[in-house]
């Protein structure tokens, strides 16, 4: 048995690496992972780093920003396998949302719709001499940041200028809600739902349209890592493909959702991780549902396979974002954080 | 100089706050500012404008932190993540403690490494202290929940204490069992035979 221990935070994308664990395919594989639940994705880029976990579930593009040292450390991480694509959306609070369907009625419909009116509710709000509208992402270095940036910008609005964009933890959005302090915000699974169901929110826009099959969380390693040469790379790597085809089978998500939500894991409602395993999600507190069978993806090579074309695109994103300044050196440096040489010796 | 330092405390435990203000003070803090409720922690830390921030690693508000220190336009002067590379021990033992530290550019290393190590000991002994207690309470539980199983053998046998107490130490000795285990069956035996 080989021990590992990975750290990750309590949201839907974890699922294919709780149910390795959970329904033995880590095991089977001749894995001992010791799952970590954390609480920032600061706590996962250190903890790793130090050594204090071996892998982590990581936001894309904190693991390439970590490599380039743009965010507050510099690290060589490697990503070895893609945990899923999608599974974000971008809710607006319950009083945000009505000045969106006063503007233009029906607009919430449609997430285009609804960016042509925040476009005239930011307008408004300027001539009114209002204070801008503030909008949360998890972190700096997430899809969630350049997601509400995109949605912004189909309106008109300049996210840099026309709103602030700030951090807020998934548990802390609805909190923020109710102070004022925010809008609205992108998040991950199950947190739209989870605000939907306490009435405080109307999910608007999904990932999985903005920005289609988007790389999210990966599984990240440092680049030194013994994981990158030795027989624990592989390993993981057939497991959580193993694990990846186990949830997204219709007929096992009652029991993924069940052993998600228990207390040592995420310490939720099955039901609403169920939700959001199906795409079968729940829009307002009125009851409107939307079908999105795509909401969020775990399976298949060509998702699970870390492209380096798939590094370019986030450094892409960080570049289009101001986040960095573009050069030759940064995105090769990027590209090479996803690397399919572990995924490709695993199925040799 | 050093007494126009402010440094900043996001802790939620209000007594591990008091022991790391405590130890800023004497390393020559004069302004010392502690913040449990975090949520305004994004309009507070403009105002505050601190030379040093202590978080607990406990804190999920630790990823808008680093967002502020990023990019925000409500932090005047940049601040950032404190890591030694000369000293991978120090960050490590840091983080295995829970507490993480953001200083502002041009504070001097040494004196910031002092106060990183003040935070770990410090951060170290509260989590000894918070093991004791809950070892000290969960003592006295077994304590109270010995007393009854007692009070109940002495009326069901009629006998003293001194006999209870033997006839419940003799029981769990020849059934390899704790005392307090053999006292909760016996208050769940009574509990369901009335």
């Amino acid at each position: 048995m080989i021990d590992v221990r990975i750290g990750y935070l309590p949201l839907t994308d974890a699922a294919s690496l709780i149910a390795a664990v959970d329904f033995g395919f880590a095991e089977q594989e001749g894995l001992r992972v010791d799952l970590q639940r954390d609480v920032s994705w600061a706590n996962l880029r250190d903890k790793l780093i130090v050594g204090h976990i071996e892998a982590a579930h990581l936001l894309a593009p904190l693991a390439i920003a970590t490599t380039l040292g743009i965010g507050q450390v510099r690290s060589a991480l490697r990503a070895i396998f893609v945990l899923n694509a999608n599974g974000t959306a971008i809710t607006l609070s319950t009083a945000l949302a009505q000045e969106v369907e006063a503007a233009r009625p029906g607009a919430l419909k449609s997430y285009g719709e609804t960016a042509l009116a925040l476009g005239d509710v930011v307008e408004r709000r300027r001539a009114h001499g209002l204070r801008p509208l503030s909008f949360a992402s998890v972190f700096p270095f997430s899809s969630h940041t350049y997601l509400l940036r995109r949605f912004l910008s189909l309106g008109g609005v300049d996210p840099a200028n026309d709103v602030e964009i700030v951090v807020v933890p998934p548990a802390y959005m609805v909190d923020c809600i109710d102070k004022g302090l925010i809008d609205g915000f992108c998040v991950g699974s199950p947190w739209n739902s989870l605000a939907v169901d306490q009435g405080r929110g109307v999910i608007v826009a999904l990932g999985s349209e903005l920005a289609p099959d988007a790389a999210e969380k990966v599984l990240a390693v440092p680049a030194t890592s013994s994981i990158m040469t030795g027989p624990a790379g592989p390993k993981l790597v057939r497991a959580l493909t193993n694990a990846s085809r186990f949830v997204s089978d219709p007929s096992n998500r009652e029991r993924v959702a069940h052993a998600l939500g228990k207390p040592d894991r995420f310490g939720m409602s099955a039901e609403v991780i169920a939700r959001t395993l199906s795409g079968e999600l729940v829009l307002d507190a009125a009851g409107r549902t939307r079908s999105a069978p795509a909401f969020i993806r775990f399976e298949g090579r060509q998702l699970n396979r870390p492209e380096p074309s798939v590094g370019s695109l986030v450094y892409g994103e960080m570049v289009a974002a101001g986040q960095i300044k573009a050069s030759a050196e940064g995105a090769k440096l990027a590209a090479q954080v996803f690397t399919p040489e572990i995924y490709d010796r695993s199925f040799a | 100089m050093d007494s126009q330092l402010k440094a900043l405390i996001v802790d939620e435990s209000p007594i591990r706050a008091a022991i790391i203000e405590a130890g800023l003070r004497e390393a020559g803090f004069s302004e010392v500012i502690r913040l449990d409720t975090t949520v305004r922690l994004i309009a507070r830390i403009g105002e505050i404008d601190p030379d040093i921030v202590v978080i607990d690693l406990a804190n999920p508000q630790r990823d808008t932190l680093e967002q502020m220190f990023l990019v925000s336009r409500l932090v005047k002067r940049p601040i950032t993540m404190f890591v030694d590379q000369s000293d991978a021990e120090q960050t490590r033992a840091a983080i295995e403690a829970g507490v993480s530290a953001y200083v502002v550019d041009g504070l001097r290393r040494e004196r910031v490494k002092n106060i990183v190590e003040m935070c770990v000991t410090r951060f170290r002994a509260y989590s000894r202290l918070e093991g004791d207690l809950s070892q000290a309470r969960g003592a006295l539980e077994d304590r109270k929940t010995i007393d009854r199983a007692k009070a109940l053998v002495m009326k069901a046998r009629g006998i003293d204490e001194e006999a209870a107490y033997a006839l419940l130490r003799s029981t769990a000795m020849n059934k390899k069992k704790r005392i307090v285990e053999i006292a909760r069956s016996i208050l769940t035996a009574s509990e369901l035979l009335g």
